[in-house]
C-alpha cells in the first residue's frame, strides 16, 4: 500500500471510531422479529407443501406401461465415512429408545451408493420426532450435500399430507415436482429446484420423500453443494439421482431404525385459528376497488396468499395472523410506532432478490397481522415483474390495521 | 462423528451474546456502508433478524464473517434494486422506498459532514463496500472478495478507484482546514 492510501485508510478508520455512541442495544427486540421471522418461513414452508429448502433432481419414477409406478431397486452401497463410526448393520434393542446417530449413519452408508461421508451434523428441526443426519458425500467425481430424515407416523401420510405436496410455485418456484401413488399403496414425492437465495447459480437440490403404509415417512435430499453461500459449487449435479435417493428412501436398511422409533401421532390442527380461505376472505373485503385476489393459496392456517393486479402486472401479498394472547407483553418496541388504543406496528422494506413491503401489527388483544406486498409475483427472482407494489403504504396499512381482522372465538 | 445438538434457548442465549458483542463495532461499518446512522441500524438489524434465522448454521462458522457478508451484500443489492449500482458524480439522494412514497430526498444526509465522509458517499456502493471492508473491517483483499462474491482483481481495481477519490477528498478536507 502505498503512503498516500495508508493516510486514507487511517483517515476512514477514524471516520468510524468517530461516530457518536449508539444507544442501547436492542437485543430483545431482535430476538422477537428473529422468532417472527422464523416462524413466518415455518408457516411459508408449511404453505408451500413439501418445504421450500428441500428439493429435487428431476422425477425419475420407474414407470410401467399402463401401471401406476414402483419403486427402483435398491442400491449398491455400501458407503464408507470419512470419520471413524459404526459400520455394521442397525438393530436397535427394542424399548432401548431412539435410534442413535451412529446407527442412523450405519443404516445410510447401507441405503446409499458407495462413497464417502465427511463432516456428519446432527438432525435439525426437520427431524424434531425422528432422527437425522446431514453430511458431505463424495461419491468420488466430487463432494455434495446430502441428508436424510426418519419419521414414523402413527397413520400413513397421504399425497394430501404438507410433507407430500409439490410447494406453492409463488413461494417456491422449481424445474419440476411430482406426487405419485405406488403400487403398494405409498406416497412417493420427487422434487427438483434451484436453491435460491445462496447468491450462486447452478445451485440444485433433489428431494425424495417417501410414505409408506406402516408411517414411516422418510426425506432424503442431495445437493452440488452445501448450502452455505461461502462455500464454491463443488459439482454440477446432487452426487445422488433422483432414483438413488428413491432407492435409499425404500430400502429396508430403515426397518429396524423405523422399528425403534416412537409412532408420532398428528396433534389436533389448530383448525379454529384463522383458516386460509377466511384470510382471504377477510382481504377481499379490505382491498381498494378493482384489485381482487387471484391464484389465492388458501390451504394453511394463520395464512394465506394470493395476487391482485392494477394493470401493471400481479403483485403477490401474503396475510399472517397469529393469536399471541399467552404471549407476555413486552411493552413498546423501538422502532414500532403507536396508536393511541395501544395497538403497535412497524414498517420496513427488504429485499429478497425482489423487493419487500411489509407492516407487523401487534394489537393490544394479542392479534398479531402481518401483510407482505412484493413487487412480483413470486419469491425468488432476481428481478420485479412490475414496477413497484401493487398496494400503498396507506393501504397495505388499513388492511394490516383494520378491525376486521379478529381473533378466534 | 460430530454431531452438534444445541437447545433453542442456549441458542437464543449464544445469539443474544452475539449481538450484544457484535452490535456496536457492525453498525460503524452498517453506517459507513449506508451513508447515515438511521439507515445503518436499519440495515443492522435488517441482518441480524435473517441471522437469527440462520443462526444454527453460522455460529458453528464465524458469525462476525457472516454478518459482515450479508452488510455488505444487502446495501449492495438494496441499491442496485434502484438502479444506482452506476454512480454519478452526483451525492445519491436517499429515497423513501416505502409504497406510494414520494420516491424523492426525503433527509439532507450531507450537513455537518466533512469531506471524506462526502466523498465516501459519492462513492458506488461496490466501492464503498471494498473501502470499508478492507480498511476499516481490515480484511484482506481475498476476504473482501469473498465477502462481496466477487473477484480479487474486481477488489483490487474498486479499491483503487475509490481510494484515488477519497485521496482528493481527504486533501481538500486537509487544505480546507488549514
Amino acid at each position: 500500500m502505498i503512503q498516500d492510501d495508508e493516510q486514507v485508510a487511517r483517515a476512514l478508520r477514524g471516520l468510524a471510531t468517530r461516530q457518536p455512541e449508539s444507544g442501547p442495544v436492542p437485543v430483545a427486540l431482535l430476538l422477537h422479529r428473529g422468532r417472527r421471522a422464523r416462524r413466518l418461513r415455518t408457516t411459508l414452508r408449511t404453505a408451500a407443501g413439501a418445504g421450500c429448502l428441500a428439493l429435487a433432481l428431476g422425477a425419475v419414477l420407474v414407470l410401467r406401461p399402463g401401471g401406476t409406478p414402483t419403486l427402483p431397486t435398491p442400491p449398491a452401497g455400501p458407503s464408507t465415512s470419512a470419520t471413524p463410526s459404526a459400520t455394521a448393520t442397525p438393530h436397535p434393542p427394542e424399548g432401548a429408545g431412539p435410534p442413535s446417530d451412529e446407527t442412523v449413519l450405519a443404516a445410510w452408508k447401507l441405503a446409499l451408493p458407495a462413497g464417502v461421508f465427511s463432516e456428519v451434523r446432527g438432525p435439525g428441526p426437520a427431524a424434531s420426532g425422528g432422527v437425522g443426519l446431514s453430511a458431505r458425500f463424495d461419491d468420488g467425481t466430487g463432494i455434495g450435500e446430502v441428508s436424510v430424515t426418519v419419521k414414523r407416523k402413527a397413520r400413513q401420510a397421504t399425497a394430501q399430507a404438507d410433507e407430500l405436496t409439490c410447494p406453492d410455485p409463488k413461494l417456491a418456484p422449481y424445474d419440476s415436482c411430482r406426487t405419485s401413488t405406488l403400487s403398494d399403496g405409498s406416497v412417493l414425492l420427487v422434487l427438483r429446484t434451484p436453491i435460491y437465495g445462496a447468491g450462486r447459480a447452478g445451485l440444485t437440490q433433489a428431494v425424495v420423500v417417501l410414505s409408506r403404509k406402516d408411517g414411516r415417512l422418510i426425506t432424503v435430499k442431495a445437493s452440488n453443494a452445501g448450502v452455505d453461500k461461502t462455500q464454491p459449487l463443488t459439482r454440477t449435479t446432487p452426487p445422488l439421482t433422483p432414483d438413488q435417493l428413491t432407492a435409499a428412501a425404500s430400502s429396508a436398511v430403515w426397518d429396524p431404525v423405523v422399528a425403534a422409533l416412537p409412532a408420532l401421532v398428528d396433534g389436533p390442527p389448530s383448525r379454529s385459528e384463522f383458516p386460509g380461505g377466511q384470510i382471504v376472505a377477510t382481504a377481499t373485503s379490505l382491498l381498494p376497488a378493482g384489485l381482487t385476489p387471484a391464484d389465492a393459496n388458501t390451504s394453511g392456517y394463520g395464512y394465506a396468499n394470493f395476487t391482485v393486479t392494477d394493470g401493471k402486472g400481479p403483485a403477490l401479498v401474503e396475510i399472517s395472523l397469529s393469536d399471541n394472547r399467552r404471549e407476555p407483553n413486552s411493552g413498546p418496541q423501538a422502532d414500532w410506532e403507536s396508536l393511541p388504543d395501544g395497538t403497535q406496528f412497524y414498517e420496513s422494506t427488504m429485499d429478497v432478490g425482489v423487493q419487500r413491503w411489509s407492516i407487523e401489527v401487534r394489537r393490544p388483544d394479542g392479534l398479531w397481522v402481518t401483510v407482505m406486498t412484493y413487487d412480483s409475483d413470486r419469491l425468488k427472482q432476481d428481478r420485479p415483474n412490475r414496477p413497484g407494489p401493487a398496494l400503498t403504504t396507506a393501504q397495505l396499512r388499513a388492511i394490516a390495521l383494520s378491525p376486521a381482522w379478529k381473533l378466534p372465538g | 462423528m460430530r454431531v452438534v445438538r444445541v437447545s433453542q434457548e442456549s441458542e437464543d442465549a449464544a445469539y443474544a451474546a452475539f449481538v450484544e458483542a457484535a452490535w456496536h463495532r457492525h453498525l460503524r461499518t452498517a453506517t459507513l456502508l449506508t451513508g447515515d446512522r438511521h439507515r445503518g441500524e436499519e440495515l443492522l438489524q435488517d441482518c441480524l433478524v435473517k441471522l437469527y434465522v440462520r443462526w444454527r448454521r453460522a455460529a458453528t462458522d464465524d458469525p462476525h464473517a457472516y454478518l459482515r457478508r450479508m452488510l455488505a451484500n444487502g446495501n449492495v443489492s438494496r441499491w442496485r434494486r434502484w438502479r444506482r449500482e452506476l454512480l454519478t458524480d452526483e451525492v445519491p439522494e436517499t429515497v423513501d422506498r416505502r409504497p406510494g412514497g414520494p420516491g424523492g430526498p426525503v433527509d439532507d444526509r450531507l450537513g455537518g459532514l466533512d469531506e471524506l465522509q462526502r466523498a465516501l458517499l459519492t462513492l458506488p456502493e461496490g466501492q464503498r463496500a471494498v473501502v470499508v471492508l478492507r480498511h476499516v473491517e481490515d480484511l484482506s483483499e481475498k476476504e473482501t472478495a469473498a465477502a462481496l462474491g466477487c473477484s480479487v482483481g474486481t477488489v483490487k481495481s474498486q479499491n483503487a478507484r475509490a481510494m484515488a477519490r477519497l485521496r482528493v477528498a481527504l486533501q481538500e478536507n486537509q487544505e480546507a482546514t488549514r
